[in-house]
C-alpha cells in the first residue's frame, strides 16, 4: 500500500518536473522583488538521490525514461540508511524526500562532459591529488588532529556549500535579496554566500576566502554569478582554489546560472574552470526545489562532542586503554537494536519493578 | 484661562520638554528630524555595513583602563577605558549574580565563547570590533557579522515563538514607524567545553569582562537611521535569572563608507583549533 | 601541505551513487555497537541544536542514586519543519530510549529509538512515511 502511494506521490512530481521543463521552454516568468529583479527568495533543497558523476555503464545514456527514474529514485529512499549505531535519518525528517528531494531524469548531476563524469586531472592535479593521499594515508586509522577525517567534524567551512555538491543532508539554501545584494544561507554549518550585484570588481586576488568573492548581475530571467578567490586552503575535488600571485595558475573560477522555471523550482547549472586542475571545463545541473523554513542555525563547534570523543578515543586506543575500533556494520538500525534487547544483549538502566 | 487648562499645557509642555527615555546623550539630537530613505517596500532602509566604535565589547559598564590577560601581548591585549553604554548604569545584578559575575571576571580568558570562536550571540554581535552587513527584504532582514560568519535572521512577517533555542537567538522583528523593533528569545544559555565538560559554564558572556547571561535572556532592540551614515541603537535586556529588573544599553553605530566595503571571512574556528582540542590531538591542527 | 586534504571526497564521489550514505561520519568512533542499551528515565532538557540534538534524561539507578544520560540524536530542521519543536516533549516525562553506549563509558547513548510514556515511538518514526509524502507535496 505505501509502495502504491510511492508510486503514484512520485508520479505526480515527475510530471511537475516535466511541466517544469515546457514552462522553461515557453519562458516561465518569476515574480518580481520590490526593486523589480526575478525573485528567487524562499528555501530551497538541492538533496537528490542522483549521482555527481554518472556510473561508467551509463555513459551513454544522460536521461533515465519516466519509468526508470521512478524505479531509481524508490530504490534510492529504501538504501538511503544502513547504519546499526546511529540515529534514524527518518526519524528526524532529515532523509532527502522528507526534505524535499525529487526524481530527476538526469541519470548524473555532471552533464558536460558529455559521458557525466569530471574531466580527467592534469598531470601536475595528478601528482598533488597523490602526495595528498600518500600523507593521508600515512597518518594512520587514528584521528591526530581535528583535520583528520576520522569520526572528527570539521567546523571551519562546510565544502559542499559552493561549489555545490550534495551532501547526505542540510543541502539547503535560504535565499534573501536586497537591491545590491543576494544572500544565499546554506544549512550545513550556516555557511553564506554574500553575492554583489552592483557591478563592482572582485576583491584582490589576495584575499582568498573559503567561501570565494561572488559577483552576480542578472541576464533576463537568470542570475549568473562568478565566484573567484577560493582559498588555496581548500582542495575542491583535486584543486586547491586559487594559488599564490606567483603561481601563473588563474585558480579555480566558479560560473553559475540560476532561473527560476517554476513557481517552487530554481534551475541552477555551474561550470567549473581550472586548467592547472582539469584538462577541460565542466559543467553540473542541480535542480533546487523549494521546502519550508525556517533554516536553524548550525553552531558546529560549539556542539562539536563528537569532535571531541573521536580525538579522545584515538588517544585511549593508542593507549590501549580502548578496543580498537572494527568496522561499522550495515543494516537496519531499528530491527538490530531490537533484536539485542529480544535476545536479552541489551542492559536495561532505569527500569521500575513491574507495576505498570 | 481656566487654572486647569494652564496647569495641563505647562504640563504638556513638559511632557514634550523632557528627553525621550533611552536615547544616549548628544545622540540622535540634531538628527531627529531625519527620514531616512525608503527601500522599494515603502520601508526605512537600513542597508549597509555598521559597525559599533567603542569599547562596549571590552566591558559593557563605564570601566578605567587595565592590563590585559596575556602579558605578552601588552599593550596591544589591554583594556582600553570606556564610558559605558548602560543607560543609568551599573547593570542590575541581583546580589548572588554579582558575585558569579565577579568570579567570570577573573576566568574569562578560559571561558569566554569569543575566545573560542563560538557564536557571539545577542546584542554582543551588535558591538563587537566587526562589520555587521544588513541585508532588508520584506520577509526577513538579515544581520551578519564578520566574525565567526555570526548571523541572524529576523522574521519580519510571522510572529511564533522559538521552535528551538540558539546561540543567536529566534527574532520577531516588525516596524514601529521608522524604527525597527526585533523581539529575541530562544538563547541557548551555556558556553561548551570538551566532552569532559572543561570550560563550560551554564552562561554565556555580553563581553569579556564576565558580564553574562542564561538562557532565561530576552532582549529588545530598537533600531533607527538618525542621519546618512549613522544608526541609533538600543537593547533592553532581561534575564530573572540575572537581574533584578530589565537594564537597556545605547549607542550609535557607524556606516562603513569606504567604496566596494564588504564581509570578510573571519572563520576563526580554524585558528583556536589547538586551543580547544589540544588536550586530546596528537600535534598542531593548525 | 598545509589544508585540509579534502581526499575522502574524491573516493566519496563514486560512492555517491544511488544509494545515499546518510551519515557525514561515522558514529561508531564515539558509540559501539557492543553496547546496546535500554534506557528508561524522565526528561531534564531538550537541545534541539545542530547537527546532532542532545536529550538529557534522569535515569534512576538499581541503588537509587539517579544518573543523567545525554541522548545524541538528530539535526533539529527536519522536526522543525514538521512540527516538532523543543516544547514537544515536556519536562519530566517519561521517555525510553534505546540505542548504543559510548566506547569510553560516559553516560552518552547514540539515541535509535525513542518511546513516550504512552508506548508510542516519538520523532517522525510513526510519522515517517507521512512526512516523506508530505515532502514531496511540500510546496508553499
Amino acid at each position: 500500500m505505501r509502495f502504491r502511494v510511492v508510486i503514484v506521490a512520485v508520479g505526480l512530481m515527475l510530471s511537475a518536473l516535466a511541466a517544469g521543463a515546457q514552462e522553461r521552454a515557453t519562458g516561465y516568468r518569476a515574480p518580481r522583488t520590490p526593486d523589480g529583479y526575478p525573485d528567487l527568495q524562499g528555501f530551497w533543497t538541492n538533496l537528490t538521490y542522483t549521482p555527481f558523476e554518472r556510473p561508467r555503464e551509463l555513459a551513454n545514456k544522460p536521461f533515465y525514461t519516466e519509468q526508470e527514474a521512478i524505479d531509481f529514485f524508490n530504490r534510492s529512499i529504501a538504501g538511503s540508511q544502513d547504519q546499526i549505531v546511529h540515529y534514524v535519518n527518518g526519524d528526524f525528517g532529515a532523509t532527502p524526500v522528507q526534505t524535499g528531494a525529487r526524481p530527476n531524469r538526469r541519470t548524473s548531476l555532471v552533464v558536460d562532459p558529455a559521458d557525466g563524469r569530471v574531466p580527467p586531472l592534469t598531470p601536475e592535479a595528478q601528482k598533488r591529488q597523490q602526495a595528498l593521499l600518500a600523507a593521508d594515508k600515512a597518518r594512520g586509522p587514528l584521528a591526530q588532529t581535528w583535520r583528520d577525517d576520522r569520526g572528527t567534524v570539521w567546523c571551519v567551512f562546510h565544502d559542499r556549500a559552493v561549489p555545490a555538491v550534495v551532501a547526505p543532508y542540510g543541502s539547503n539554501y535560504h535565499i534573501v535579496q536586497s537591491k545590491d545584494w543576494i544572500v544565499m544561507t546554506y544549512e550545513w554549518n550556516t555557511e553564506r554566500r554574500l553575492i554583489a550585484l552592483d557591478g563592482r570588481p572582485h576583491a584582490p586576488p589576495s584575499a582568498r576566502t573559503y567561501a570565494g568573492d561572488a559577483r552576480g548581475h542578472w541576464e533576463g530571467e537568470t542570475l549568473v554569478v562568478e565566484t573567484t578567490n577560493f582559498t588555496a586552503k581548500r582542495n575542491f575535488l583535486g584543486s586547491p582554489g586559487t594559488p599564490p600571485a606567483t603561481s601563473a595558475s588563474a585558480g579555480l573560477t566558479l560560473v553559475e546560472r540560476f532561473t527560476r522555471t517554476a513557481d517552487d523550482t530554481i534551475l541552477h547549472t555551474y561550470t567549473v574552470t581550472d586548467p592547472a586542475t582539469w584538462t577541460r571545463p565542466w559543467t553540473v545541473e542541480l535542480p533546487m526545489h523549494r521546502i519550508n523554513g525556517p533554516m536553524l542555525e548550525y553552531a558546529c563547534n560549539e556542539n562539536n562532542q563528537d569532535g571531541f570523543a573521536a580525538l579522545k578515543n584515538a588517544r585511549l586506543e593508542e593507549a590501549g586503554k580502548l578496543a580498537p575500533l572494527e568496522p561499522m556494520r550495515r543494516g537496519d538500525a531499528k530491527a538490530a537494536i531490537a533484536e539485542q534487547e529480544e535476545k536479552g544483549a541489551a542492559k536495561v538502566i532505569g527500569a521500575e519493578d513491574e507495576k505498570k | 484661562m481656566k487654572r486647569a487648562t494652564v496647569a495641563a499645557l505647562l504640563g504638556a509642555a513638559l511632557l514634550v520638554a523632557l528627553p525621550r527615555p533611552g536615547l544616549g546623550e548628544g545622540q540622535g539630537q540634531g538628527q531627529q528630524g531625519y527620514t531616512a530613505p525608503r527601500t522599494k517596500s515603502g520601508q526605512s532602509d537600513l542597508n549597509g555595513f555598521w559597525q559599533a566604535l567603542n569599547t562596549a565589547h571590552w566591558d559593557l559598564e563605564a570601566h578605567e583602563a587595565a592590563p590585559g590577560p596575556v602579558l605578552q601581548l601588552g599593550a596591544a591585549h589591554a583594556v582600553p577605558p570606556g564610558l559605558g553604554v548602560v543607560i543609568g548604569g551599573p547593570i542590575p545584578y541581583k546580589l548572588e549574580a554579582l558575585e558569579k559575575k565577579k568570579q567570570y571576571a577573573k576566568n574569562a580568558l578560559k571561558e569566554d565563547a569569543e575566545i573560542k570562536c563560538y557564536l557571539p550571540g545577542v546584542p554582543r554581535m551588535m558591538y563587537m570590533p566587526y562589520p555587521v552587513q544588513i541585508v532588508q527584504s520584506t520577509e526577513f532582514i538579515l544581520m551578519m557579522s564578520e566574525f565567526a560568519t555570526a548571523q541572524r535572521t529576523i522574521n519580519m512577517t510571522t510572529n511564533n515563538r522559538p521552535p528551538a533555542d540558539t546561540w543567536m537567538g529566534w527574532s520577531n522583528g516588525r516596524w514601529e514607524g521608522d524604527t525597527l523593533v526585533i523581539d529575541s528569545r530562544g538563547f541557548l544559555g551555556s558556553t561548551i567545553g570538551a566532552l569532559d565538560q572543561e570550560g563550560a559554564i551554564e552562561v554565556r558572556f555580553l563581553d569579556r569582562a564576565g558580564n553574562y547571561h542564561t538562557d532565561g535572556l530576552h532582549v529588545v532592540e530598537r533600531i533607527r537611521r538618525t542621519g546618512p551614515d549613522h544608526l541609533s541603537y538600543e537593547a533592553t535586556i532581561e534575564d530573572p535569572n540575572v537581574y533584578s529588573r530589565p537594564w537597556t544599553i545605547s549607542m550609535p553605530l557607524y556606516r562603513r563608507v569606504e567604496p566596494n566595503m564588504q564581509l570578510g571571512e573571519f572563520k576563526c574556528e580554524e585558528f583556536v583549533s589547538d586551543l580547544v582540542y589540544g588536550k586530546y590531538q596528537k600535534g598542531s591542527g593548525q | 601541505m598545509q589544508g585540509r586534504a579534502f581526499v575522502v571526497f574524491t573516493g566519496v564521489i563514486a560512492a555517491l551513487g544511488g544509494a545515499m550514505v546518510s551519515a557525514h561520519h561515522s558514529w561508531n568512533t564515539v558509540f559501539s555497537e557492543d553496547k546496546p542499551l535500554v534506557l528508561k528515565g524522565t526528561v531534564a532538557k531538550v537541545e534541539l541544536v545542530n547537527p546532532h540534538g542532545w536529550i538529557w534524561i534522569d535515569v534512576k539507578n538499581a541503588d537509587g542514586t539517579v544518573t543523567k544520560w545525554g541522548i545524541e540524536g538528530g539535526p533539529p530542521n527536519g522536526l522543525v519543519r514538521n512540527g516538532i519543536t523543543k516544547d514537544s516533549l515536556k519536562l519530566g516525562e517519561e521517555l525510553t530510549v534505546r540505542g548504543y553506549g559510548s566506547r569510553d563509558g560516559s553516560n552518552l547513548l547514540a539515541g535509535v529509538q525513542y518511546e513516550r510514556a504512552d508506548g508510542k515511538a516519538f520523532f517522525l518514526a510513526n510519522e515517517g512515511a507521512e512526512a516523506t509524502a508530505k515532502a514531496r507535496g511540500n510546496l508553499k
